[in-house]
């Protein structure tokens, strides 16, 4: 950032879209700033601060809980509201991000939209049918499924105006259970491989099926054959390991620093066992 | 560019360049408690309060703090009149090198001012995020422990 000469510090979200916008140079947006301020970009020389425009909140309304796009990790974390959903594994997620320095400025929009194999909070979008906000123009906002905002990088689907600004969570239901577990080498550490998973309930057999899995991949994903597999059936030891192998078959996972991508394939069918017994577990509690 | 920011209590106006991280603005200013490790948002030694909240000086962008409020531990309390939770790390041998004491003490507050009565848990929780090379970190969240019961007035 080392060509970075104007900081503006809009306080309406129009406002902060027109400076985007309308600046003669490279324009980007700012939140938390763990990823921007030691960017080497220095083609960067105006950055428009966005945590000054009430997009801090977290709020259950209407079957929803709404996340606004800057608020901090740790916050989600000790939130009432976010505590409830799918038994927790949102603010879960969120604690098991870093450490409280790095997590009090983390916000929920910047982990999503900078997006790095590591990243952690879109497990559990993807895998609770999450919905995500941008506002595309001053006066155009749109909302698409988790599942799409993540077929590609953010960086690259969304042009430099366009701001995440909520991100939209359906209340979970009774009959259900959440389960999110991340390996890292150690607690905060970036994620080898993260798997998120939400299974409803209804008759005895599972209604709805939901298996996230980040950072084996590129992308996370939702495996969509192990989420057929699940539906229509009894949640069982049997048919969970058999989901689970799905996985590890159909993810296809990839090599770096962290660890191998073979080490990852064992890492992807473990944690779904693990995170779909946990569910199984929590309904059967339940009942 | 100009920015405004209220730093132990008083407000100061710096001419900065774009590029400056809020960690050489305040060391260049006289607040040299707050201590250059990594440089990358991992060690810790680099934190202040921000508004009342820990965070990494070392991976913030100076004009990001225009108009909040920054601690760093000398804002906190002096030779003659320390803060318990100095005081506590004295008397419980929770400093050697004392590298990573600012951060670790300003991470500690925030929790505490917060939460007067945290649990042990919370107390690691807190100071998850600031290494320590020397101490093992028994000492330090015992001095917590008991740096939060003086500030109760519990003993």
């Amino acid at each position: 950032m080392k060509n970075l000469k104007f900081f503006y510090y809009p306080d309406t979200l129009q406002g902060a879209v027109k400076l985007l916008k309308e600046q003669p140079v490279k324009t980007e947006m700012i939140a938390g700033g763990t990823s921007v301020a030691l960017s080497r970009d220095s083609s960067v020389e105006a950055l428009v601060d966005i945590t000054r425009l009430g997009l801090n909140y977290i709020k259950a309304e209407g079957g929803y809980v709404k996340i606004g796009a800057t608020t901090p990790l740790q916050q989600i974390g000790r939130s009432r509201a976010a505590n409830k959903l799918a038994n927790g594994i949102v603010s879960q997620c969120a604690m098991e991000v870093a450490s409280r320095p790095l997590r009090n400025v983390i916000t929920l929009g910047g982990n999503i939209v900078k997006l790095k194999t590591w990243t952690d909070m879109p497990t559990v979008l993807l895998c609770l049918d999450a919905q995500i906000k941008i506002q595309e123009d001053e006066e155009e906002e749109k909302i698409i499924p988790a599942e799409d905002f993540f077929k590609q990088y953010p960086k690259k689907s969304l042009k430099p105006h366009q701001i995440v600004t909520e991100i939209i969570f359906p209340m979970t239901m009774e009959n259900s259970g959440g389960a999110y577990c991340k390996f890292s080498k150690t607690k905060g550490d970036y994620a080898v491989v993260s798997v998120g998973c939400y299974i409803e309930v209804e008759d005895g057999v599972c209604s709805l099926a939901r298996v996230a899995i980040g950072s084996a991949s590129p992308l996370p994903s939702r495996c969509v054959d192990a989420e057929i597999l699940l539906e229509s059936k009894p949640l069982e030891e049997k048919i969970i390991k058999q989901a689970a192998k799905l996985c590890r078959d159909s993810v296809k996972t990839v090599d770096s620093l962290w660890g191998s991508a073979r080490y990852r394939s064992i890492l992807v069918e473990r944690l779904v066992n693990r995170a779909l017994t946990s569910c199984m577990e929590k309904i059967n509690a339940n009942k | 560019m100009k920015i405004k920011i209220t730093i132990n209590g008083t407000e100061r106006e710096f001419e900065i360049k774009g590029s400056e991280k809020l960690i050489d603005l305040l060391r260049e200013n006289g607040y040299k408690s707050v201590k250059k490790g990594c440089g990358e948002g991992f060690c810790g030694s680099c934190t202040v309060l921000m508004d009342g909240k820990s965070v990494r000086s070392c991976i913030m962008l100076a004009a990001q703090a225009h108009k909040r409020e920054i601690v760093t531990i000398e804002g906190i309390g002096t030779l003659d009149n320390p803060h318990p939770l100095q005081t506590a790390f004295v008397d419980e041998g929770a400093v050697q090198c004392g590298f990573c004491i600012p951060g670790m003490i300003l991470s500690a507050k925030a929790l505490l001012d917060e939460k007067p009565k945290p649990t042990e848990e919370e107390v690691r929780e807190a100071l998850d995020g600031n290494l320590c090379r020397c101490t093992g970190y028994v000492k330090q969240i015992q001095a917590v422990m008991k740096a939060s019961e003086k500030m109760r007035g519990e003993n």
